[in-house]
């Protein structure tokens, strides 16, 4: 079991270096230099400022020499300057990112809370007035596009009736209240943001939920569980469960990258501070070094997250923990 | 396999649905004689009625007309991305999947690596670079989205090339290009239509919430998207400006996901 | 009287159209005795059971009738791979199993299924509780299902074809178990098969079920050796039997075809002459990283293949046959340079021309034809890749679906409309579309059902004559190949132990191996 764990981080790094290798060239391979847009804005600069200015931003040497030297400095976790206020990147990063982990955290969890029993019911009532009732449902959440349902929802709750905040993470003077009411204040602010992030995981994981036990239901072993007189009950919970549970587990890591990207229009629209709307903010301003932080960081996220997904896997089904090389019965 | 889609009443209505959607966006300039994109002050925000369906936005236009012609963009902007990613994919899918070995370690890493970005950061980074608009998002689109289909149709060939059928034929003397075209590409192609529908589906919500924070279509052309972004602005003014381009949204995704789910299922050899 | 069952009728619907599995049946199981329930797919044995133990599916499917119960019921089913549950360890799933109303400690029912796992003759029940499903042999599954069907104290055991994914060697084990268990715990049993050769051995008492109707009952002797019905006697034809050819009872029977007894090698061409032929397979690291294993798939094999003869390959599964098989296609590289093939075949791999002149069926009639083509096609694709012009693939495609009793004018069917016994003719048809000399037949019938296997054994041996061909017959099932072949080489993990005349393999077996094999299928056959 280490022996493998060690095995994926070290398989990790050639995918590190590939997401690193894409994210430079993504921003490296298009046509003009990065320094173009500094200088358009003004064109009275001399030739001899502008070749200044490139060497100082080591864009006179070929491309992959640049490539190795933004490398090196990355190992660091040097990500160079923005070009907007000349902050260090890492640092308008670390800002934003817990901000972001804190919604996807916790919009996966309801989603899990949610879809689970949602997608278990449904299968087993397959055809009932619920699971029709859920597939509508579903189908809804899938179809309607995020930003507009925070839009209903803020012009509801937020304008209409006014119970809930709108934009930000905090209220104005949160750093006068006590930390009970500095919990309440985090906690209200969330519940739209959370709400409209997990609607669309909701739906896709209750139905790969609902799939997958109607896959394990028609399985010989369940009719084996039955032919043994064990009640129903059991019979679900205990033999067909667990086994539906385990792509789920791979279908979770695969939706990481899904809620990254949901950030982005979310963060906009409410106006949290994460890393989604610094992302946006920078494409605007063609802050290219934080873009490709962007990319990078985020990529590695998506990374972690299937990692952690594959390892649990490997736990849990004992197809593969217990493989037939290792310890053969005979 | 047709009887059993024609059978599915959803199936069917979504496929009904797709086809209004063309033909609306076809013949657009005879359904409505609006101009998408004239101004008119005065007419400002005025609430739904006879003269203008949807009502009109905060420039006078009329948003039954805009919310039509946006329909033009994001099919094409659907169909288009996708056909290439569907291209891409399918070219990389089955040479991974056929050859195996180094070849298919090298393209399955590219596209592990493609997939570790969040699709939205990626092609962000891009727009960044090269600018928004419609060509540019129909392809960047295009190139970020081919790894599913990818992988896909690797699937069905790694567990087709080993079908009793295949080894027939290379017995009988058929090339590895006869082979894949003739058998494994027409065999397991299906999972990948099924990819494409939803794919489709995909292109135009990303396309919407591109254009939503306003790197995706650029105004003054209407694209559902950010017809909203200018509604958002309006927001406690005129309900109908937020209501309907959403619920174009949302009918037109729905269509092609009713018409991929039933699409799947007439694929898979029946639930027991 | 244990089990009485009053006009049972079970409809399934499917598609719109009602069919009816189970169409009025009455029969009664008594104490003490096995009862064999026999009959061919779909006539309606497995639905009988399922109804009997309240396991039909919920949903479109009606049971009418009356089953009367006399004590606790325990069924064991076919596939001993998918009938335990993968994530579970196989003593808990044991524990579980009690009969109706009795609840038992956590620490008695684990004693009771050790000492069960003993009873069915597991080795080491401890290892064997906490071990999960996968890591067992499709044998050890099979006890641990009889264990659990016992820790319910049944009265009676329904067995539905619990042998047919074994090999002969195990099938033998455990029928002898039932048998052994039956006397120990006075236990009636159901018996589910389609296999003469087991209800032979192991039933008191015959019931043949057809379209979910009972045509005949009675007691075994009767129903096997004097049967009354039309159908029965049909089956019973069709069954191959062992010791048909060469029983050492009876010398030389007329139904001989090939090459009489004790002759040294006959004098005719050698087609194929391999000469320590091997082929290993690199088996996949683990997930965990072990060094990758090796498998000697084919090892040092030596065969001569001789012109317009048929030679037979027997072993059991995992032998390597049809590694051997694909090796003389030229589908798959051999290891080492150290064969030689005369002139008309190749040892090519996969790449450059394959042996043209060796073709293959293959033994699976669902997956050996492209769903997506038309008969037609699938038949011609040979000529097709060869480019041979229209007008004469028109006439190859006649001539061919002649030879095999095929219909021209369903040329334009897809597979899925034909039966499997049609199947295999368009398989045959799609080989001999390109004339070869050599044909390579891989468990051809094995997926049939009896009636249909003789058919094609026929066709087979009627087009061998025809077009002088050479076969290479490959066969789990010895009593085929008694029939079918000329030369015997017997395979075992890869190697050939025994290679001689079929008379000398099935009369005077040498090697240990060959002689427990002729054994064990004995046993399972009706002696001819």
């Amino acid at each position: 079991m280490a022996r493998y764990i060690i095995r994926r981080v070290l398989q990790i790094i050639p995918i590190l270096l590939g997401i690193t290798i894409i994210s430079f060239a993504v921003i490296h391979l298009a046509p003009g230099k990065p320094t173009d847009l500094m200088l358009q804005l003004n064109p009275k600069i001399e030739y001899e400022a502008r070749e200044k200015l490139e060497r100082i931003y080591g864009l006179d040497k070929p491309l992959y020499a640049q490539y190795f030297d933004w490398l090196k400095k990355l190992m660091r976790l040097d990500f160079g300057n923005s070009f907007t206020d000349n902050r260090p990147v890492i640092d308008k990063i670390f800002e934003r990112l817990p901000v972001t982990l804190l919604i996807n955290f916790l919009a996966m969890a309801v989603i899990l809370i949610f879809s689970i029993p949602i997608g278990v019911k449904s299968a087993v009532k397959r055809g009932s007035f619920f699971d029709k009732v859920m597939t509508v449902l579903v189908f809804i959440g899938f179809a309607a596009p995020g930003f507009w349902l925070a839009l209903l929802l803020m012009s509801f709750f937020g304008v209409r009736l006014g119970i809930l905040p709108v934009s930000g993470i905090v209220s104005l003077d949160f750093e006068n209240f006590t930390l009970s009411h500095k919990t309440v204040d985090l906690l209200r602010h969330l519940i739209l943001p959370v709400s409209v992030a997990s609607i669309g995981g909701v739906a896709g994981i209750s139905r790969y939920m609902r799939q997958s036990m109607l896959g394990v239901i028609s399985q010989d072993y369940i009719r084996t569980a039955r032919a043994k007189g064990l009640s129903e009950r059991t019979v679900i919970h205990k033999h067909a469960l667990r086994n539906a549970l385990l792509p789920i587990i791979t279908i979770l890591g695969l939706s990481i990258p899904a809620l990254i990207s949901g950030s982005v229009i979310l963060e906009t629209i409410f106006g949290i501070p994460g890393m989604g709307r610094l992302m946006v903010e920078a494409v605007f301003t063609r802050d290219y070094n934080v873009v490709m932080a962007g990319l990078v960081i985020s990529a590695f996220l998506t990374l972690a997250g299937n990692l952690i997904a594959d390892i649990a896997y490997v736990y849990a089904d004992p197809r593969i923990r217990y493989d037939k090389i290792s310890r053969p019965v005979r | 396999m047709t009887k059993k889609l024609l059978r599915n009443k959803l199936t069917l209505f979504g496929a009904g649905i797709i086809l209004l959607l063309v033909l609306i966006a076809v013949f657009a300039p005879y359904i409505t004689k609006y101009d998408p994109t004239c101004i008119n002050i005065q007419d400002a925000l005025l609430r739904p009625s006879l003269e203008h369906p949807f009502g009109t936005d905060s420039l006078g236009r009329d948003l039954f007309t805009r919310i039509i012609y946006a329909s033009r963009i994001a099919l094409l902007i659907g169909f288009v991305a996708v056909g290439l990613a569907a291209a891409i994919g399918v070219f990389f899918g089955s040479v991974a999947g056929y050859f195996g070995g180094k070849i298919d370690s090298a393209i399955m890493r590219f596209a592990d690596v493609m997939l570790c970005f969040p699709a939205f950061f990626l092609i962000l980074a891009v727009i960044a670079v090269v600018g928004p608009g419609i060509f540019n998002i129909m392809v960047v689109i295009g190139l970020t989205s081919w790894m599913g289909m990818a992988r896909l149709i690797r699937a069905e060939i790694l567990s087709l090339k080993t079908r009793d059928y295949v080894l027939a034929s290379r017995s009988l003397g058929a090339s590895n290009f006869f082979i894949i075209t003739k058998h494994l590409i027409p065999n397991g192609i299906g999972p990948v239509l099924v990819s494409l529908i939803f794919g489709v589906a995909g292109a135009i919500l990303t396309e919407a919430g591109l254009s939503f924070i306003g790197l995706g279509v650029q105004p003054p052309d209407p694209s559902w998207g950010n017809i909203l972004m200018e509604g958002k602005a309006v927001m406690g003014a005129g309900w109908w400006v937020i209501l309907f381009p959403g619920l174009a949204i949302l009918i037109t995704v729905l269509a092609f996901n009713l018409f991929g789910e039933g699409l799947r299922d007439a694929l898979n050899p029946g639930k027991s | 009287m244990i089990l009485k069952v009053e006009d049972l009728k079970v409809r399934f619907k499917h598609d719109n159209e009602t069919v009816k599995a189970v169409d009025g049946i009455d029969f009664t199981v008594h104490k003490n005795e096995i009862v064999g329930l026999l009959g061919e797919s779909g006539s309606g044995k497995t639905a009988t059971a399922l109804s009997v133990m309240n396991l039909l599916p919920r949903k479109d499917c009606v049971r009418y009738g009356k089953i009367i119960k006399n004590s606790g019921i325990a069924m064991i089913f076919q596939e001993p791979f998918t009938a335990l549950n993968p994530v579970l360890r196989v003593g808990e799933q044991v524990d579980e199993a009690a009969p109706a109303g009795e609840t038992i400690s956590k620490k008695d029912a684990i004693t009771k299924t050790l000492a069960l796992f003993e009873k069915v003759k597991l080795n080491d029940p401890r290892r064997i509780y906490d071990s999960y499903p996968h890591l067992l042999s499709g044998g050890q599954r099979q006890r641990v299902m009889i264990a659990m069907a016992l820790a319910l104290s049944p009265g009676l055991l329904i067995a539905d074809e619990p042998t047919t994914a074994l090999d002969v060697t195990i099938q033998a084990e455990i029928l002898d178990l039932i048998l052994a268990l039956k006397k120990e715990f006075g236990m009636s049993v159901l018996f589910i098969t389609h296999d003469f050769g087991i209800i032979n051995k192991v039933t008191d008492r015959i019931i043949v079920m057809k379209d979910g109707k009972i045509i005949e009952r009675g007691a075994k002797d009767s129903v096997l050796f004097s049967p009354e019905e039309d159908y029965t006697k049909k089956l019973l034809d069709a069954v191959p039997r062992m010791g048909a050819r060469f029983s050492t009872s009876r010398g030389e029977s007329p139904f001989s075809g090939g090459t009489p007894g004790n002759e040294a090698f006959s004098r005719r061409n050698i087609v194929i002459n391999l000469k320590n032929l091997s082929k290993t397979f690199t088996v996949e690291k683990g997930v965990f990283g072990k060094s990758p294993g090796r498998v000697q798939a084919v090892r040092d094999v030596s065969l001569e293949i001789k012109e317009g003869k048929t030679l037979g390959i027997v072993g059991e599964s995992a032998a390597g046959k049809t590694t051997l098989a694909k090796l003389l296609a030229g589908l798959i590289k051999p290891d080492t340079a150290g064969n030689r093939f005369q002139p008309g075949a190749g040892p090519s791999g996969v790449k450059s021309v394959p042996a043209r002149e060796i073709q293959i069926v293959f033994q699976d009639p669902y997956s050996s034809l492209d769903p997506r083509m038309r008969m037609q096609d699938i038949v011609l694709e040979g000529p097709v890749i060869r480019g041979i012009k229209k007008r004469a693939r028109e006439k190859i495609l006649r001539e061919t679906l002649f030879r095999v009793y095929l219909n021209l004018r369903d040329g334009m069917k897809y597979p899925h409309q034909f039966s499997g016994g049609q199947r295999q003719r368009i398989a045959l048809a799609r080989a001999l579309a390109v004339k070869p000399r050599i044909l390579i037949l891989d468990e051809p019938v094995s997926s049939l059902d009896v009636v249909i296997q003789s058919e094609i054994l026929n066709l087979l041996k009627a087009v061998q004559k025809e077009l002088a061909l050479t076969y290479v017959f490959i066969s789990h099932d010895l009593a085929v190949v008694e029939r079918m072949a000329d030369d015997v080489a017997v395979m075992h993990k890869g190697e050939i132990v025994e290679f001689a005349p079929i008379a000398q393999i099935y009369r005077s077996p040498k090697h240990p191996y060959t002689k427990r094999l002729l054994a064990d299928a004995s046993g399972l056959h009706i002696p001819g």
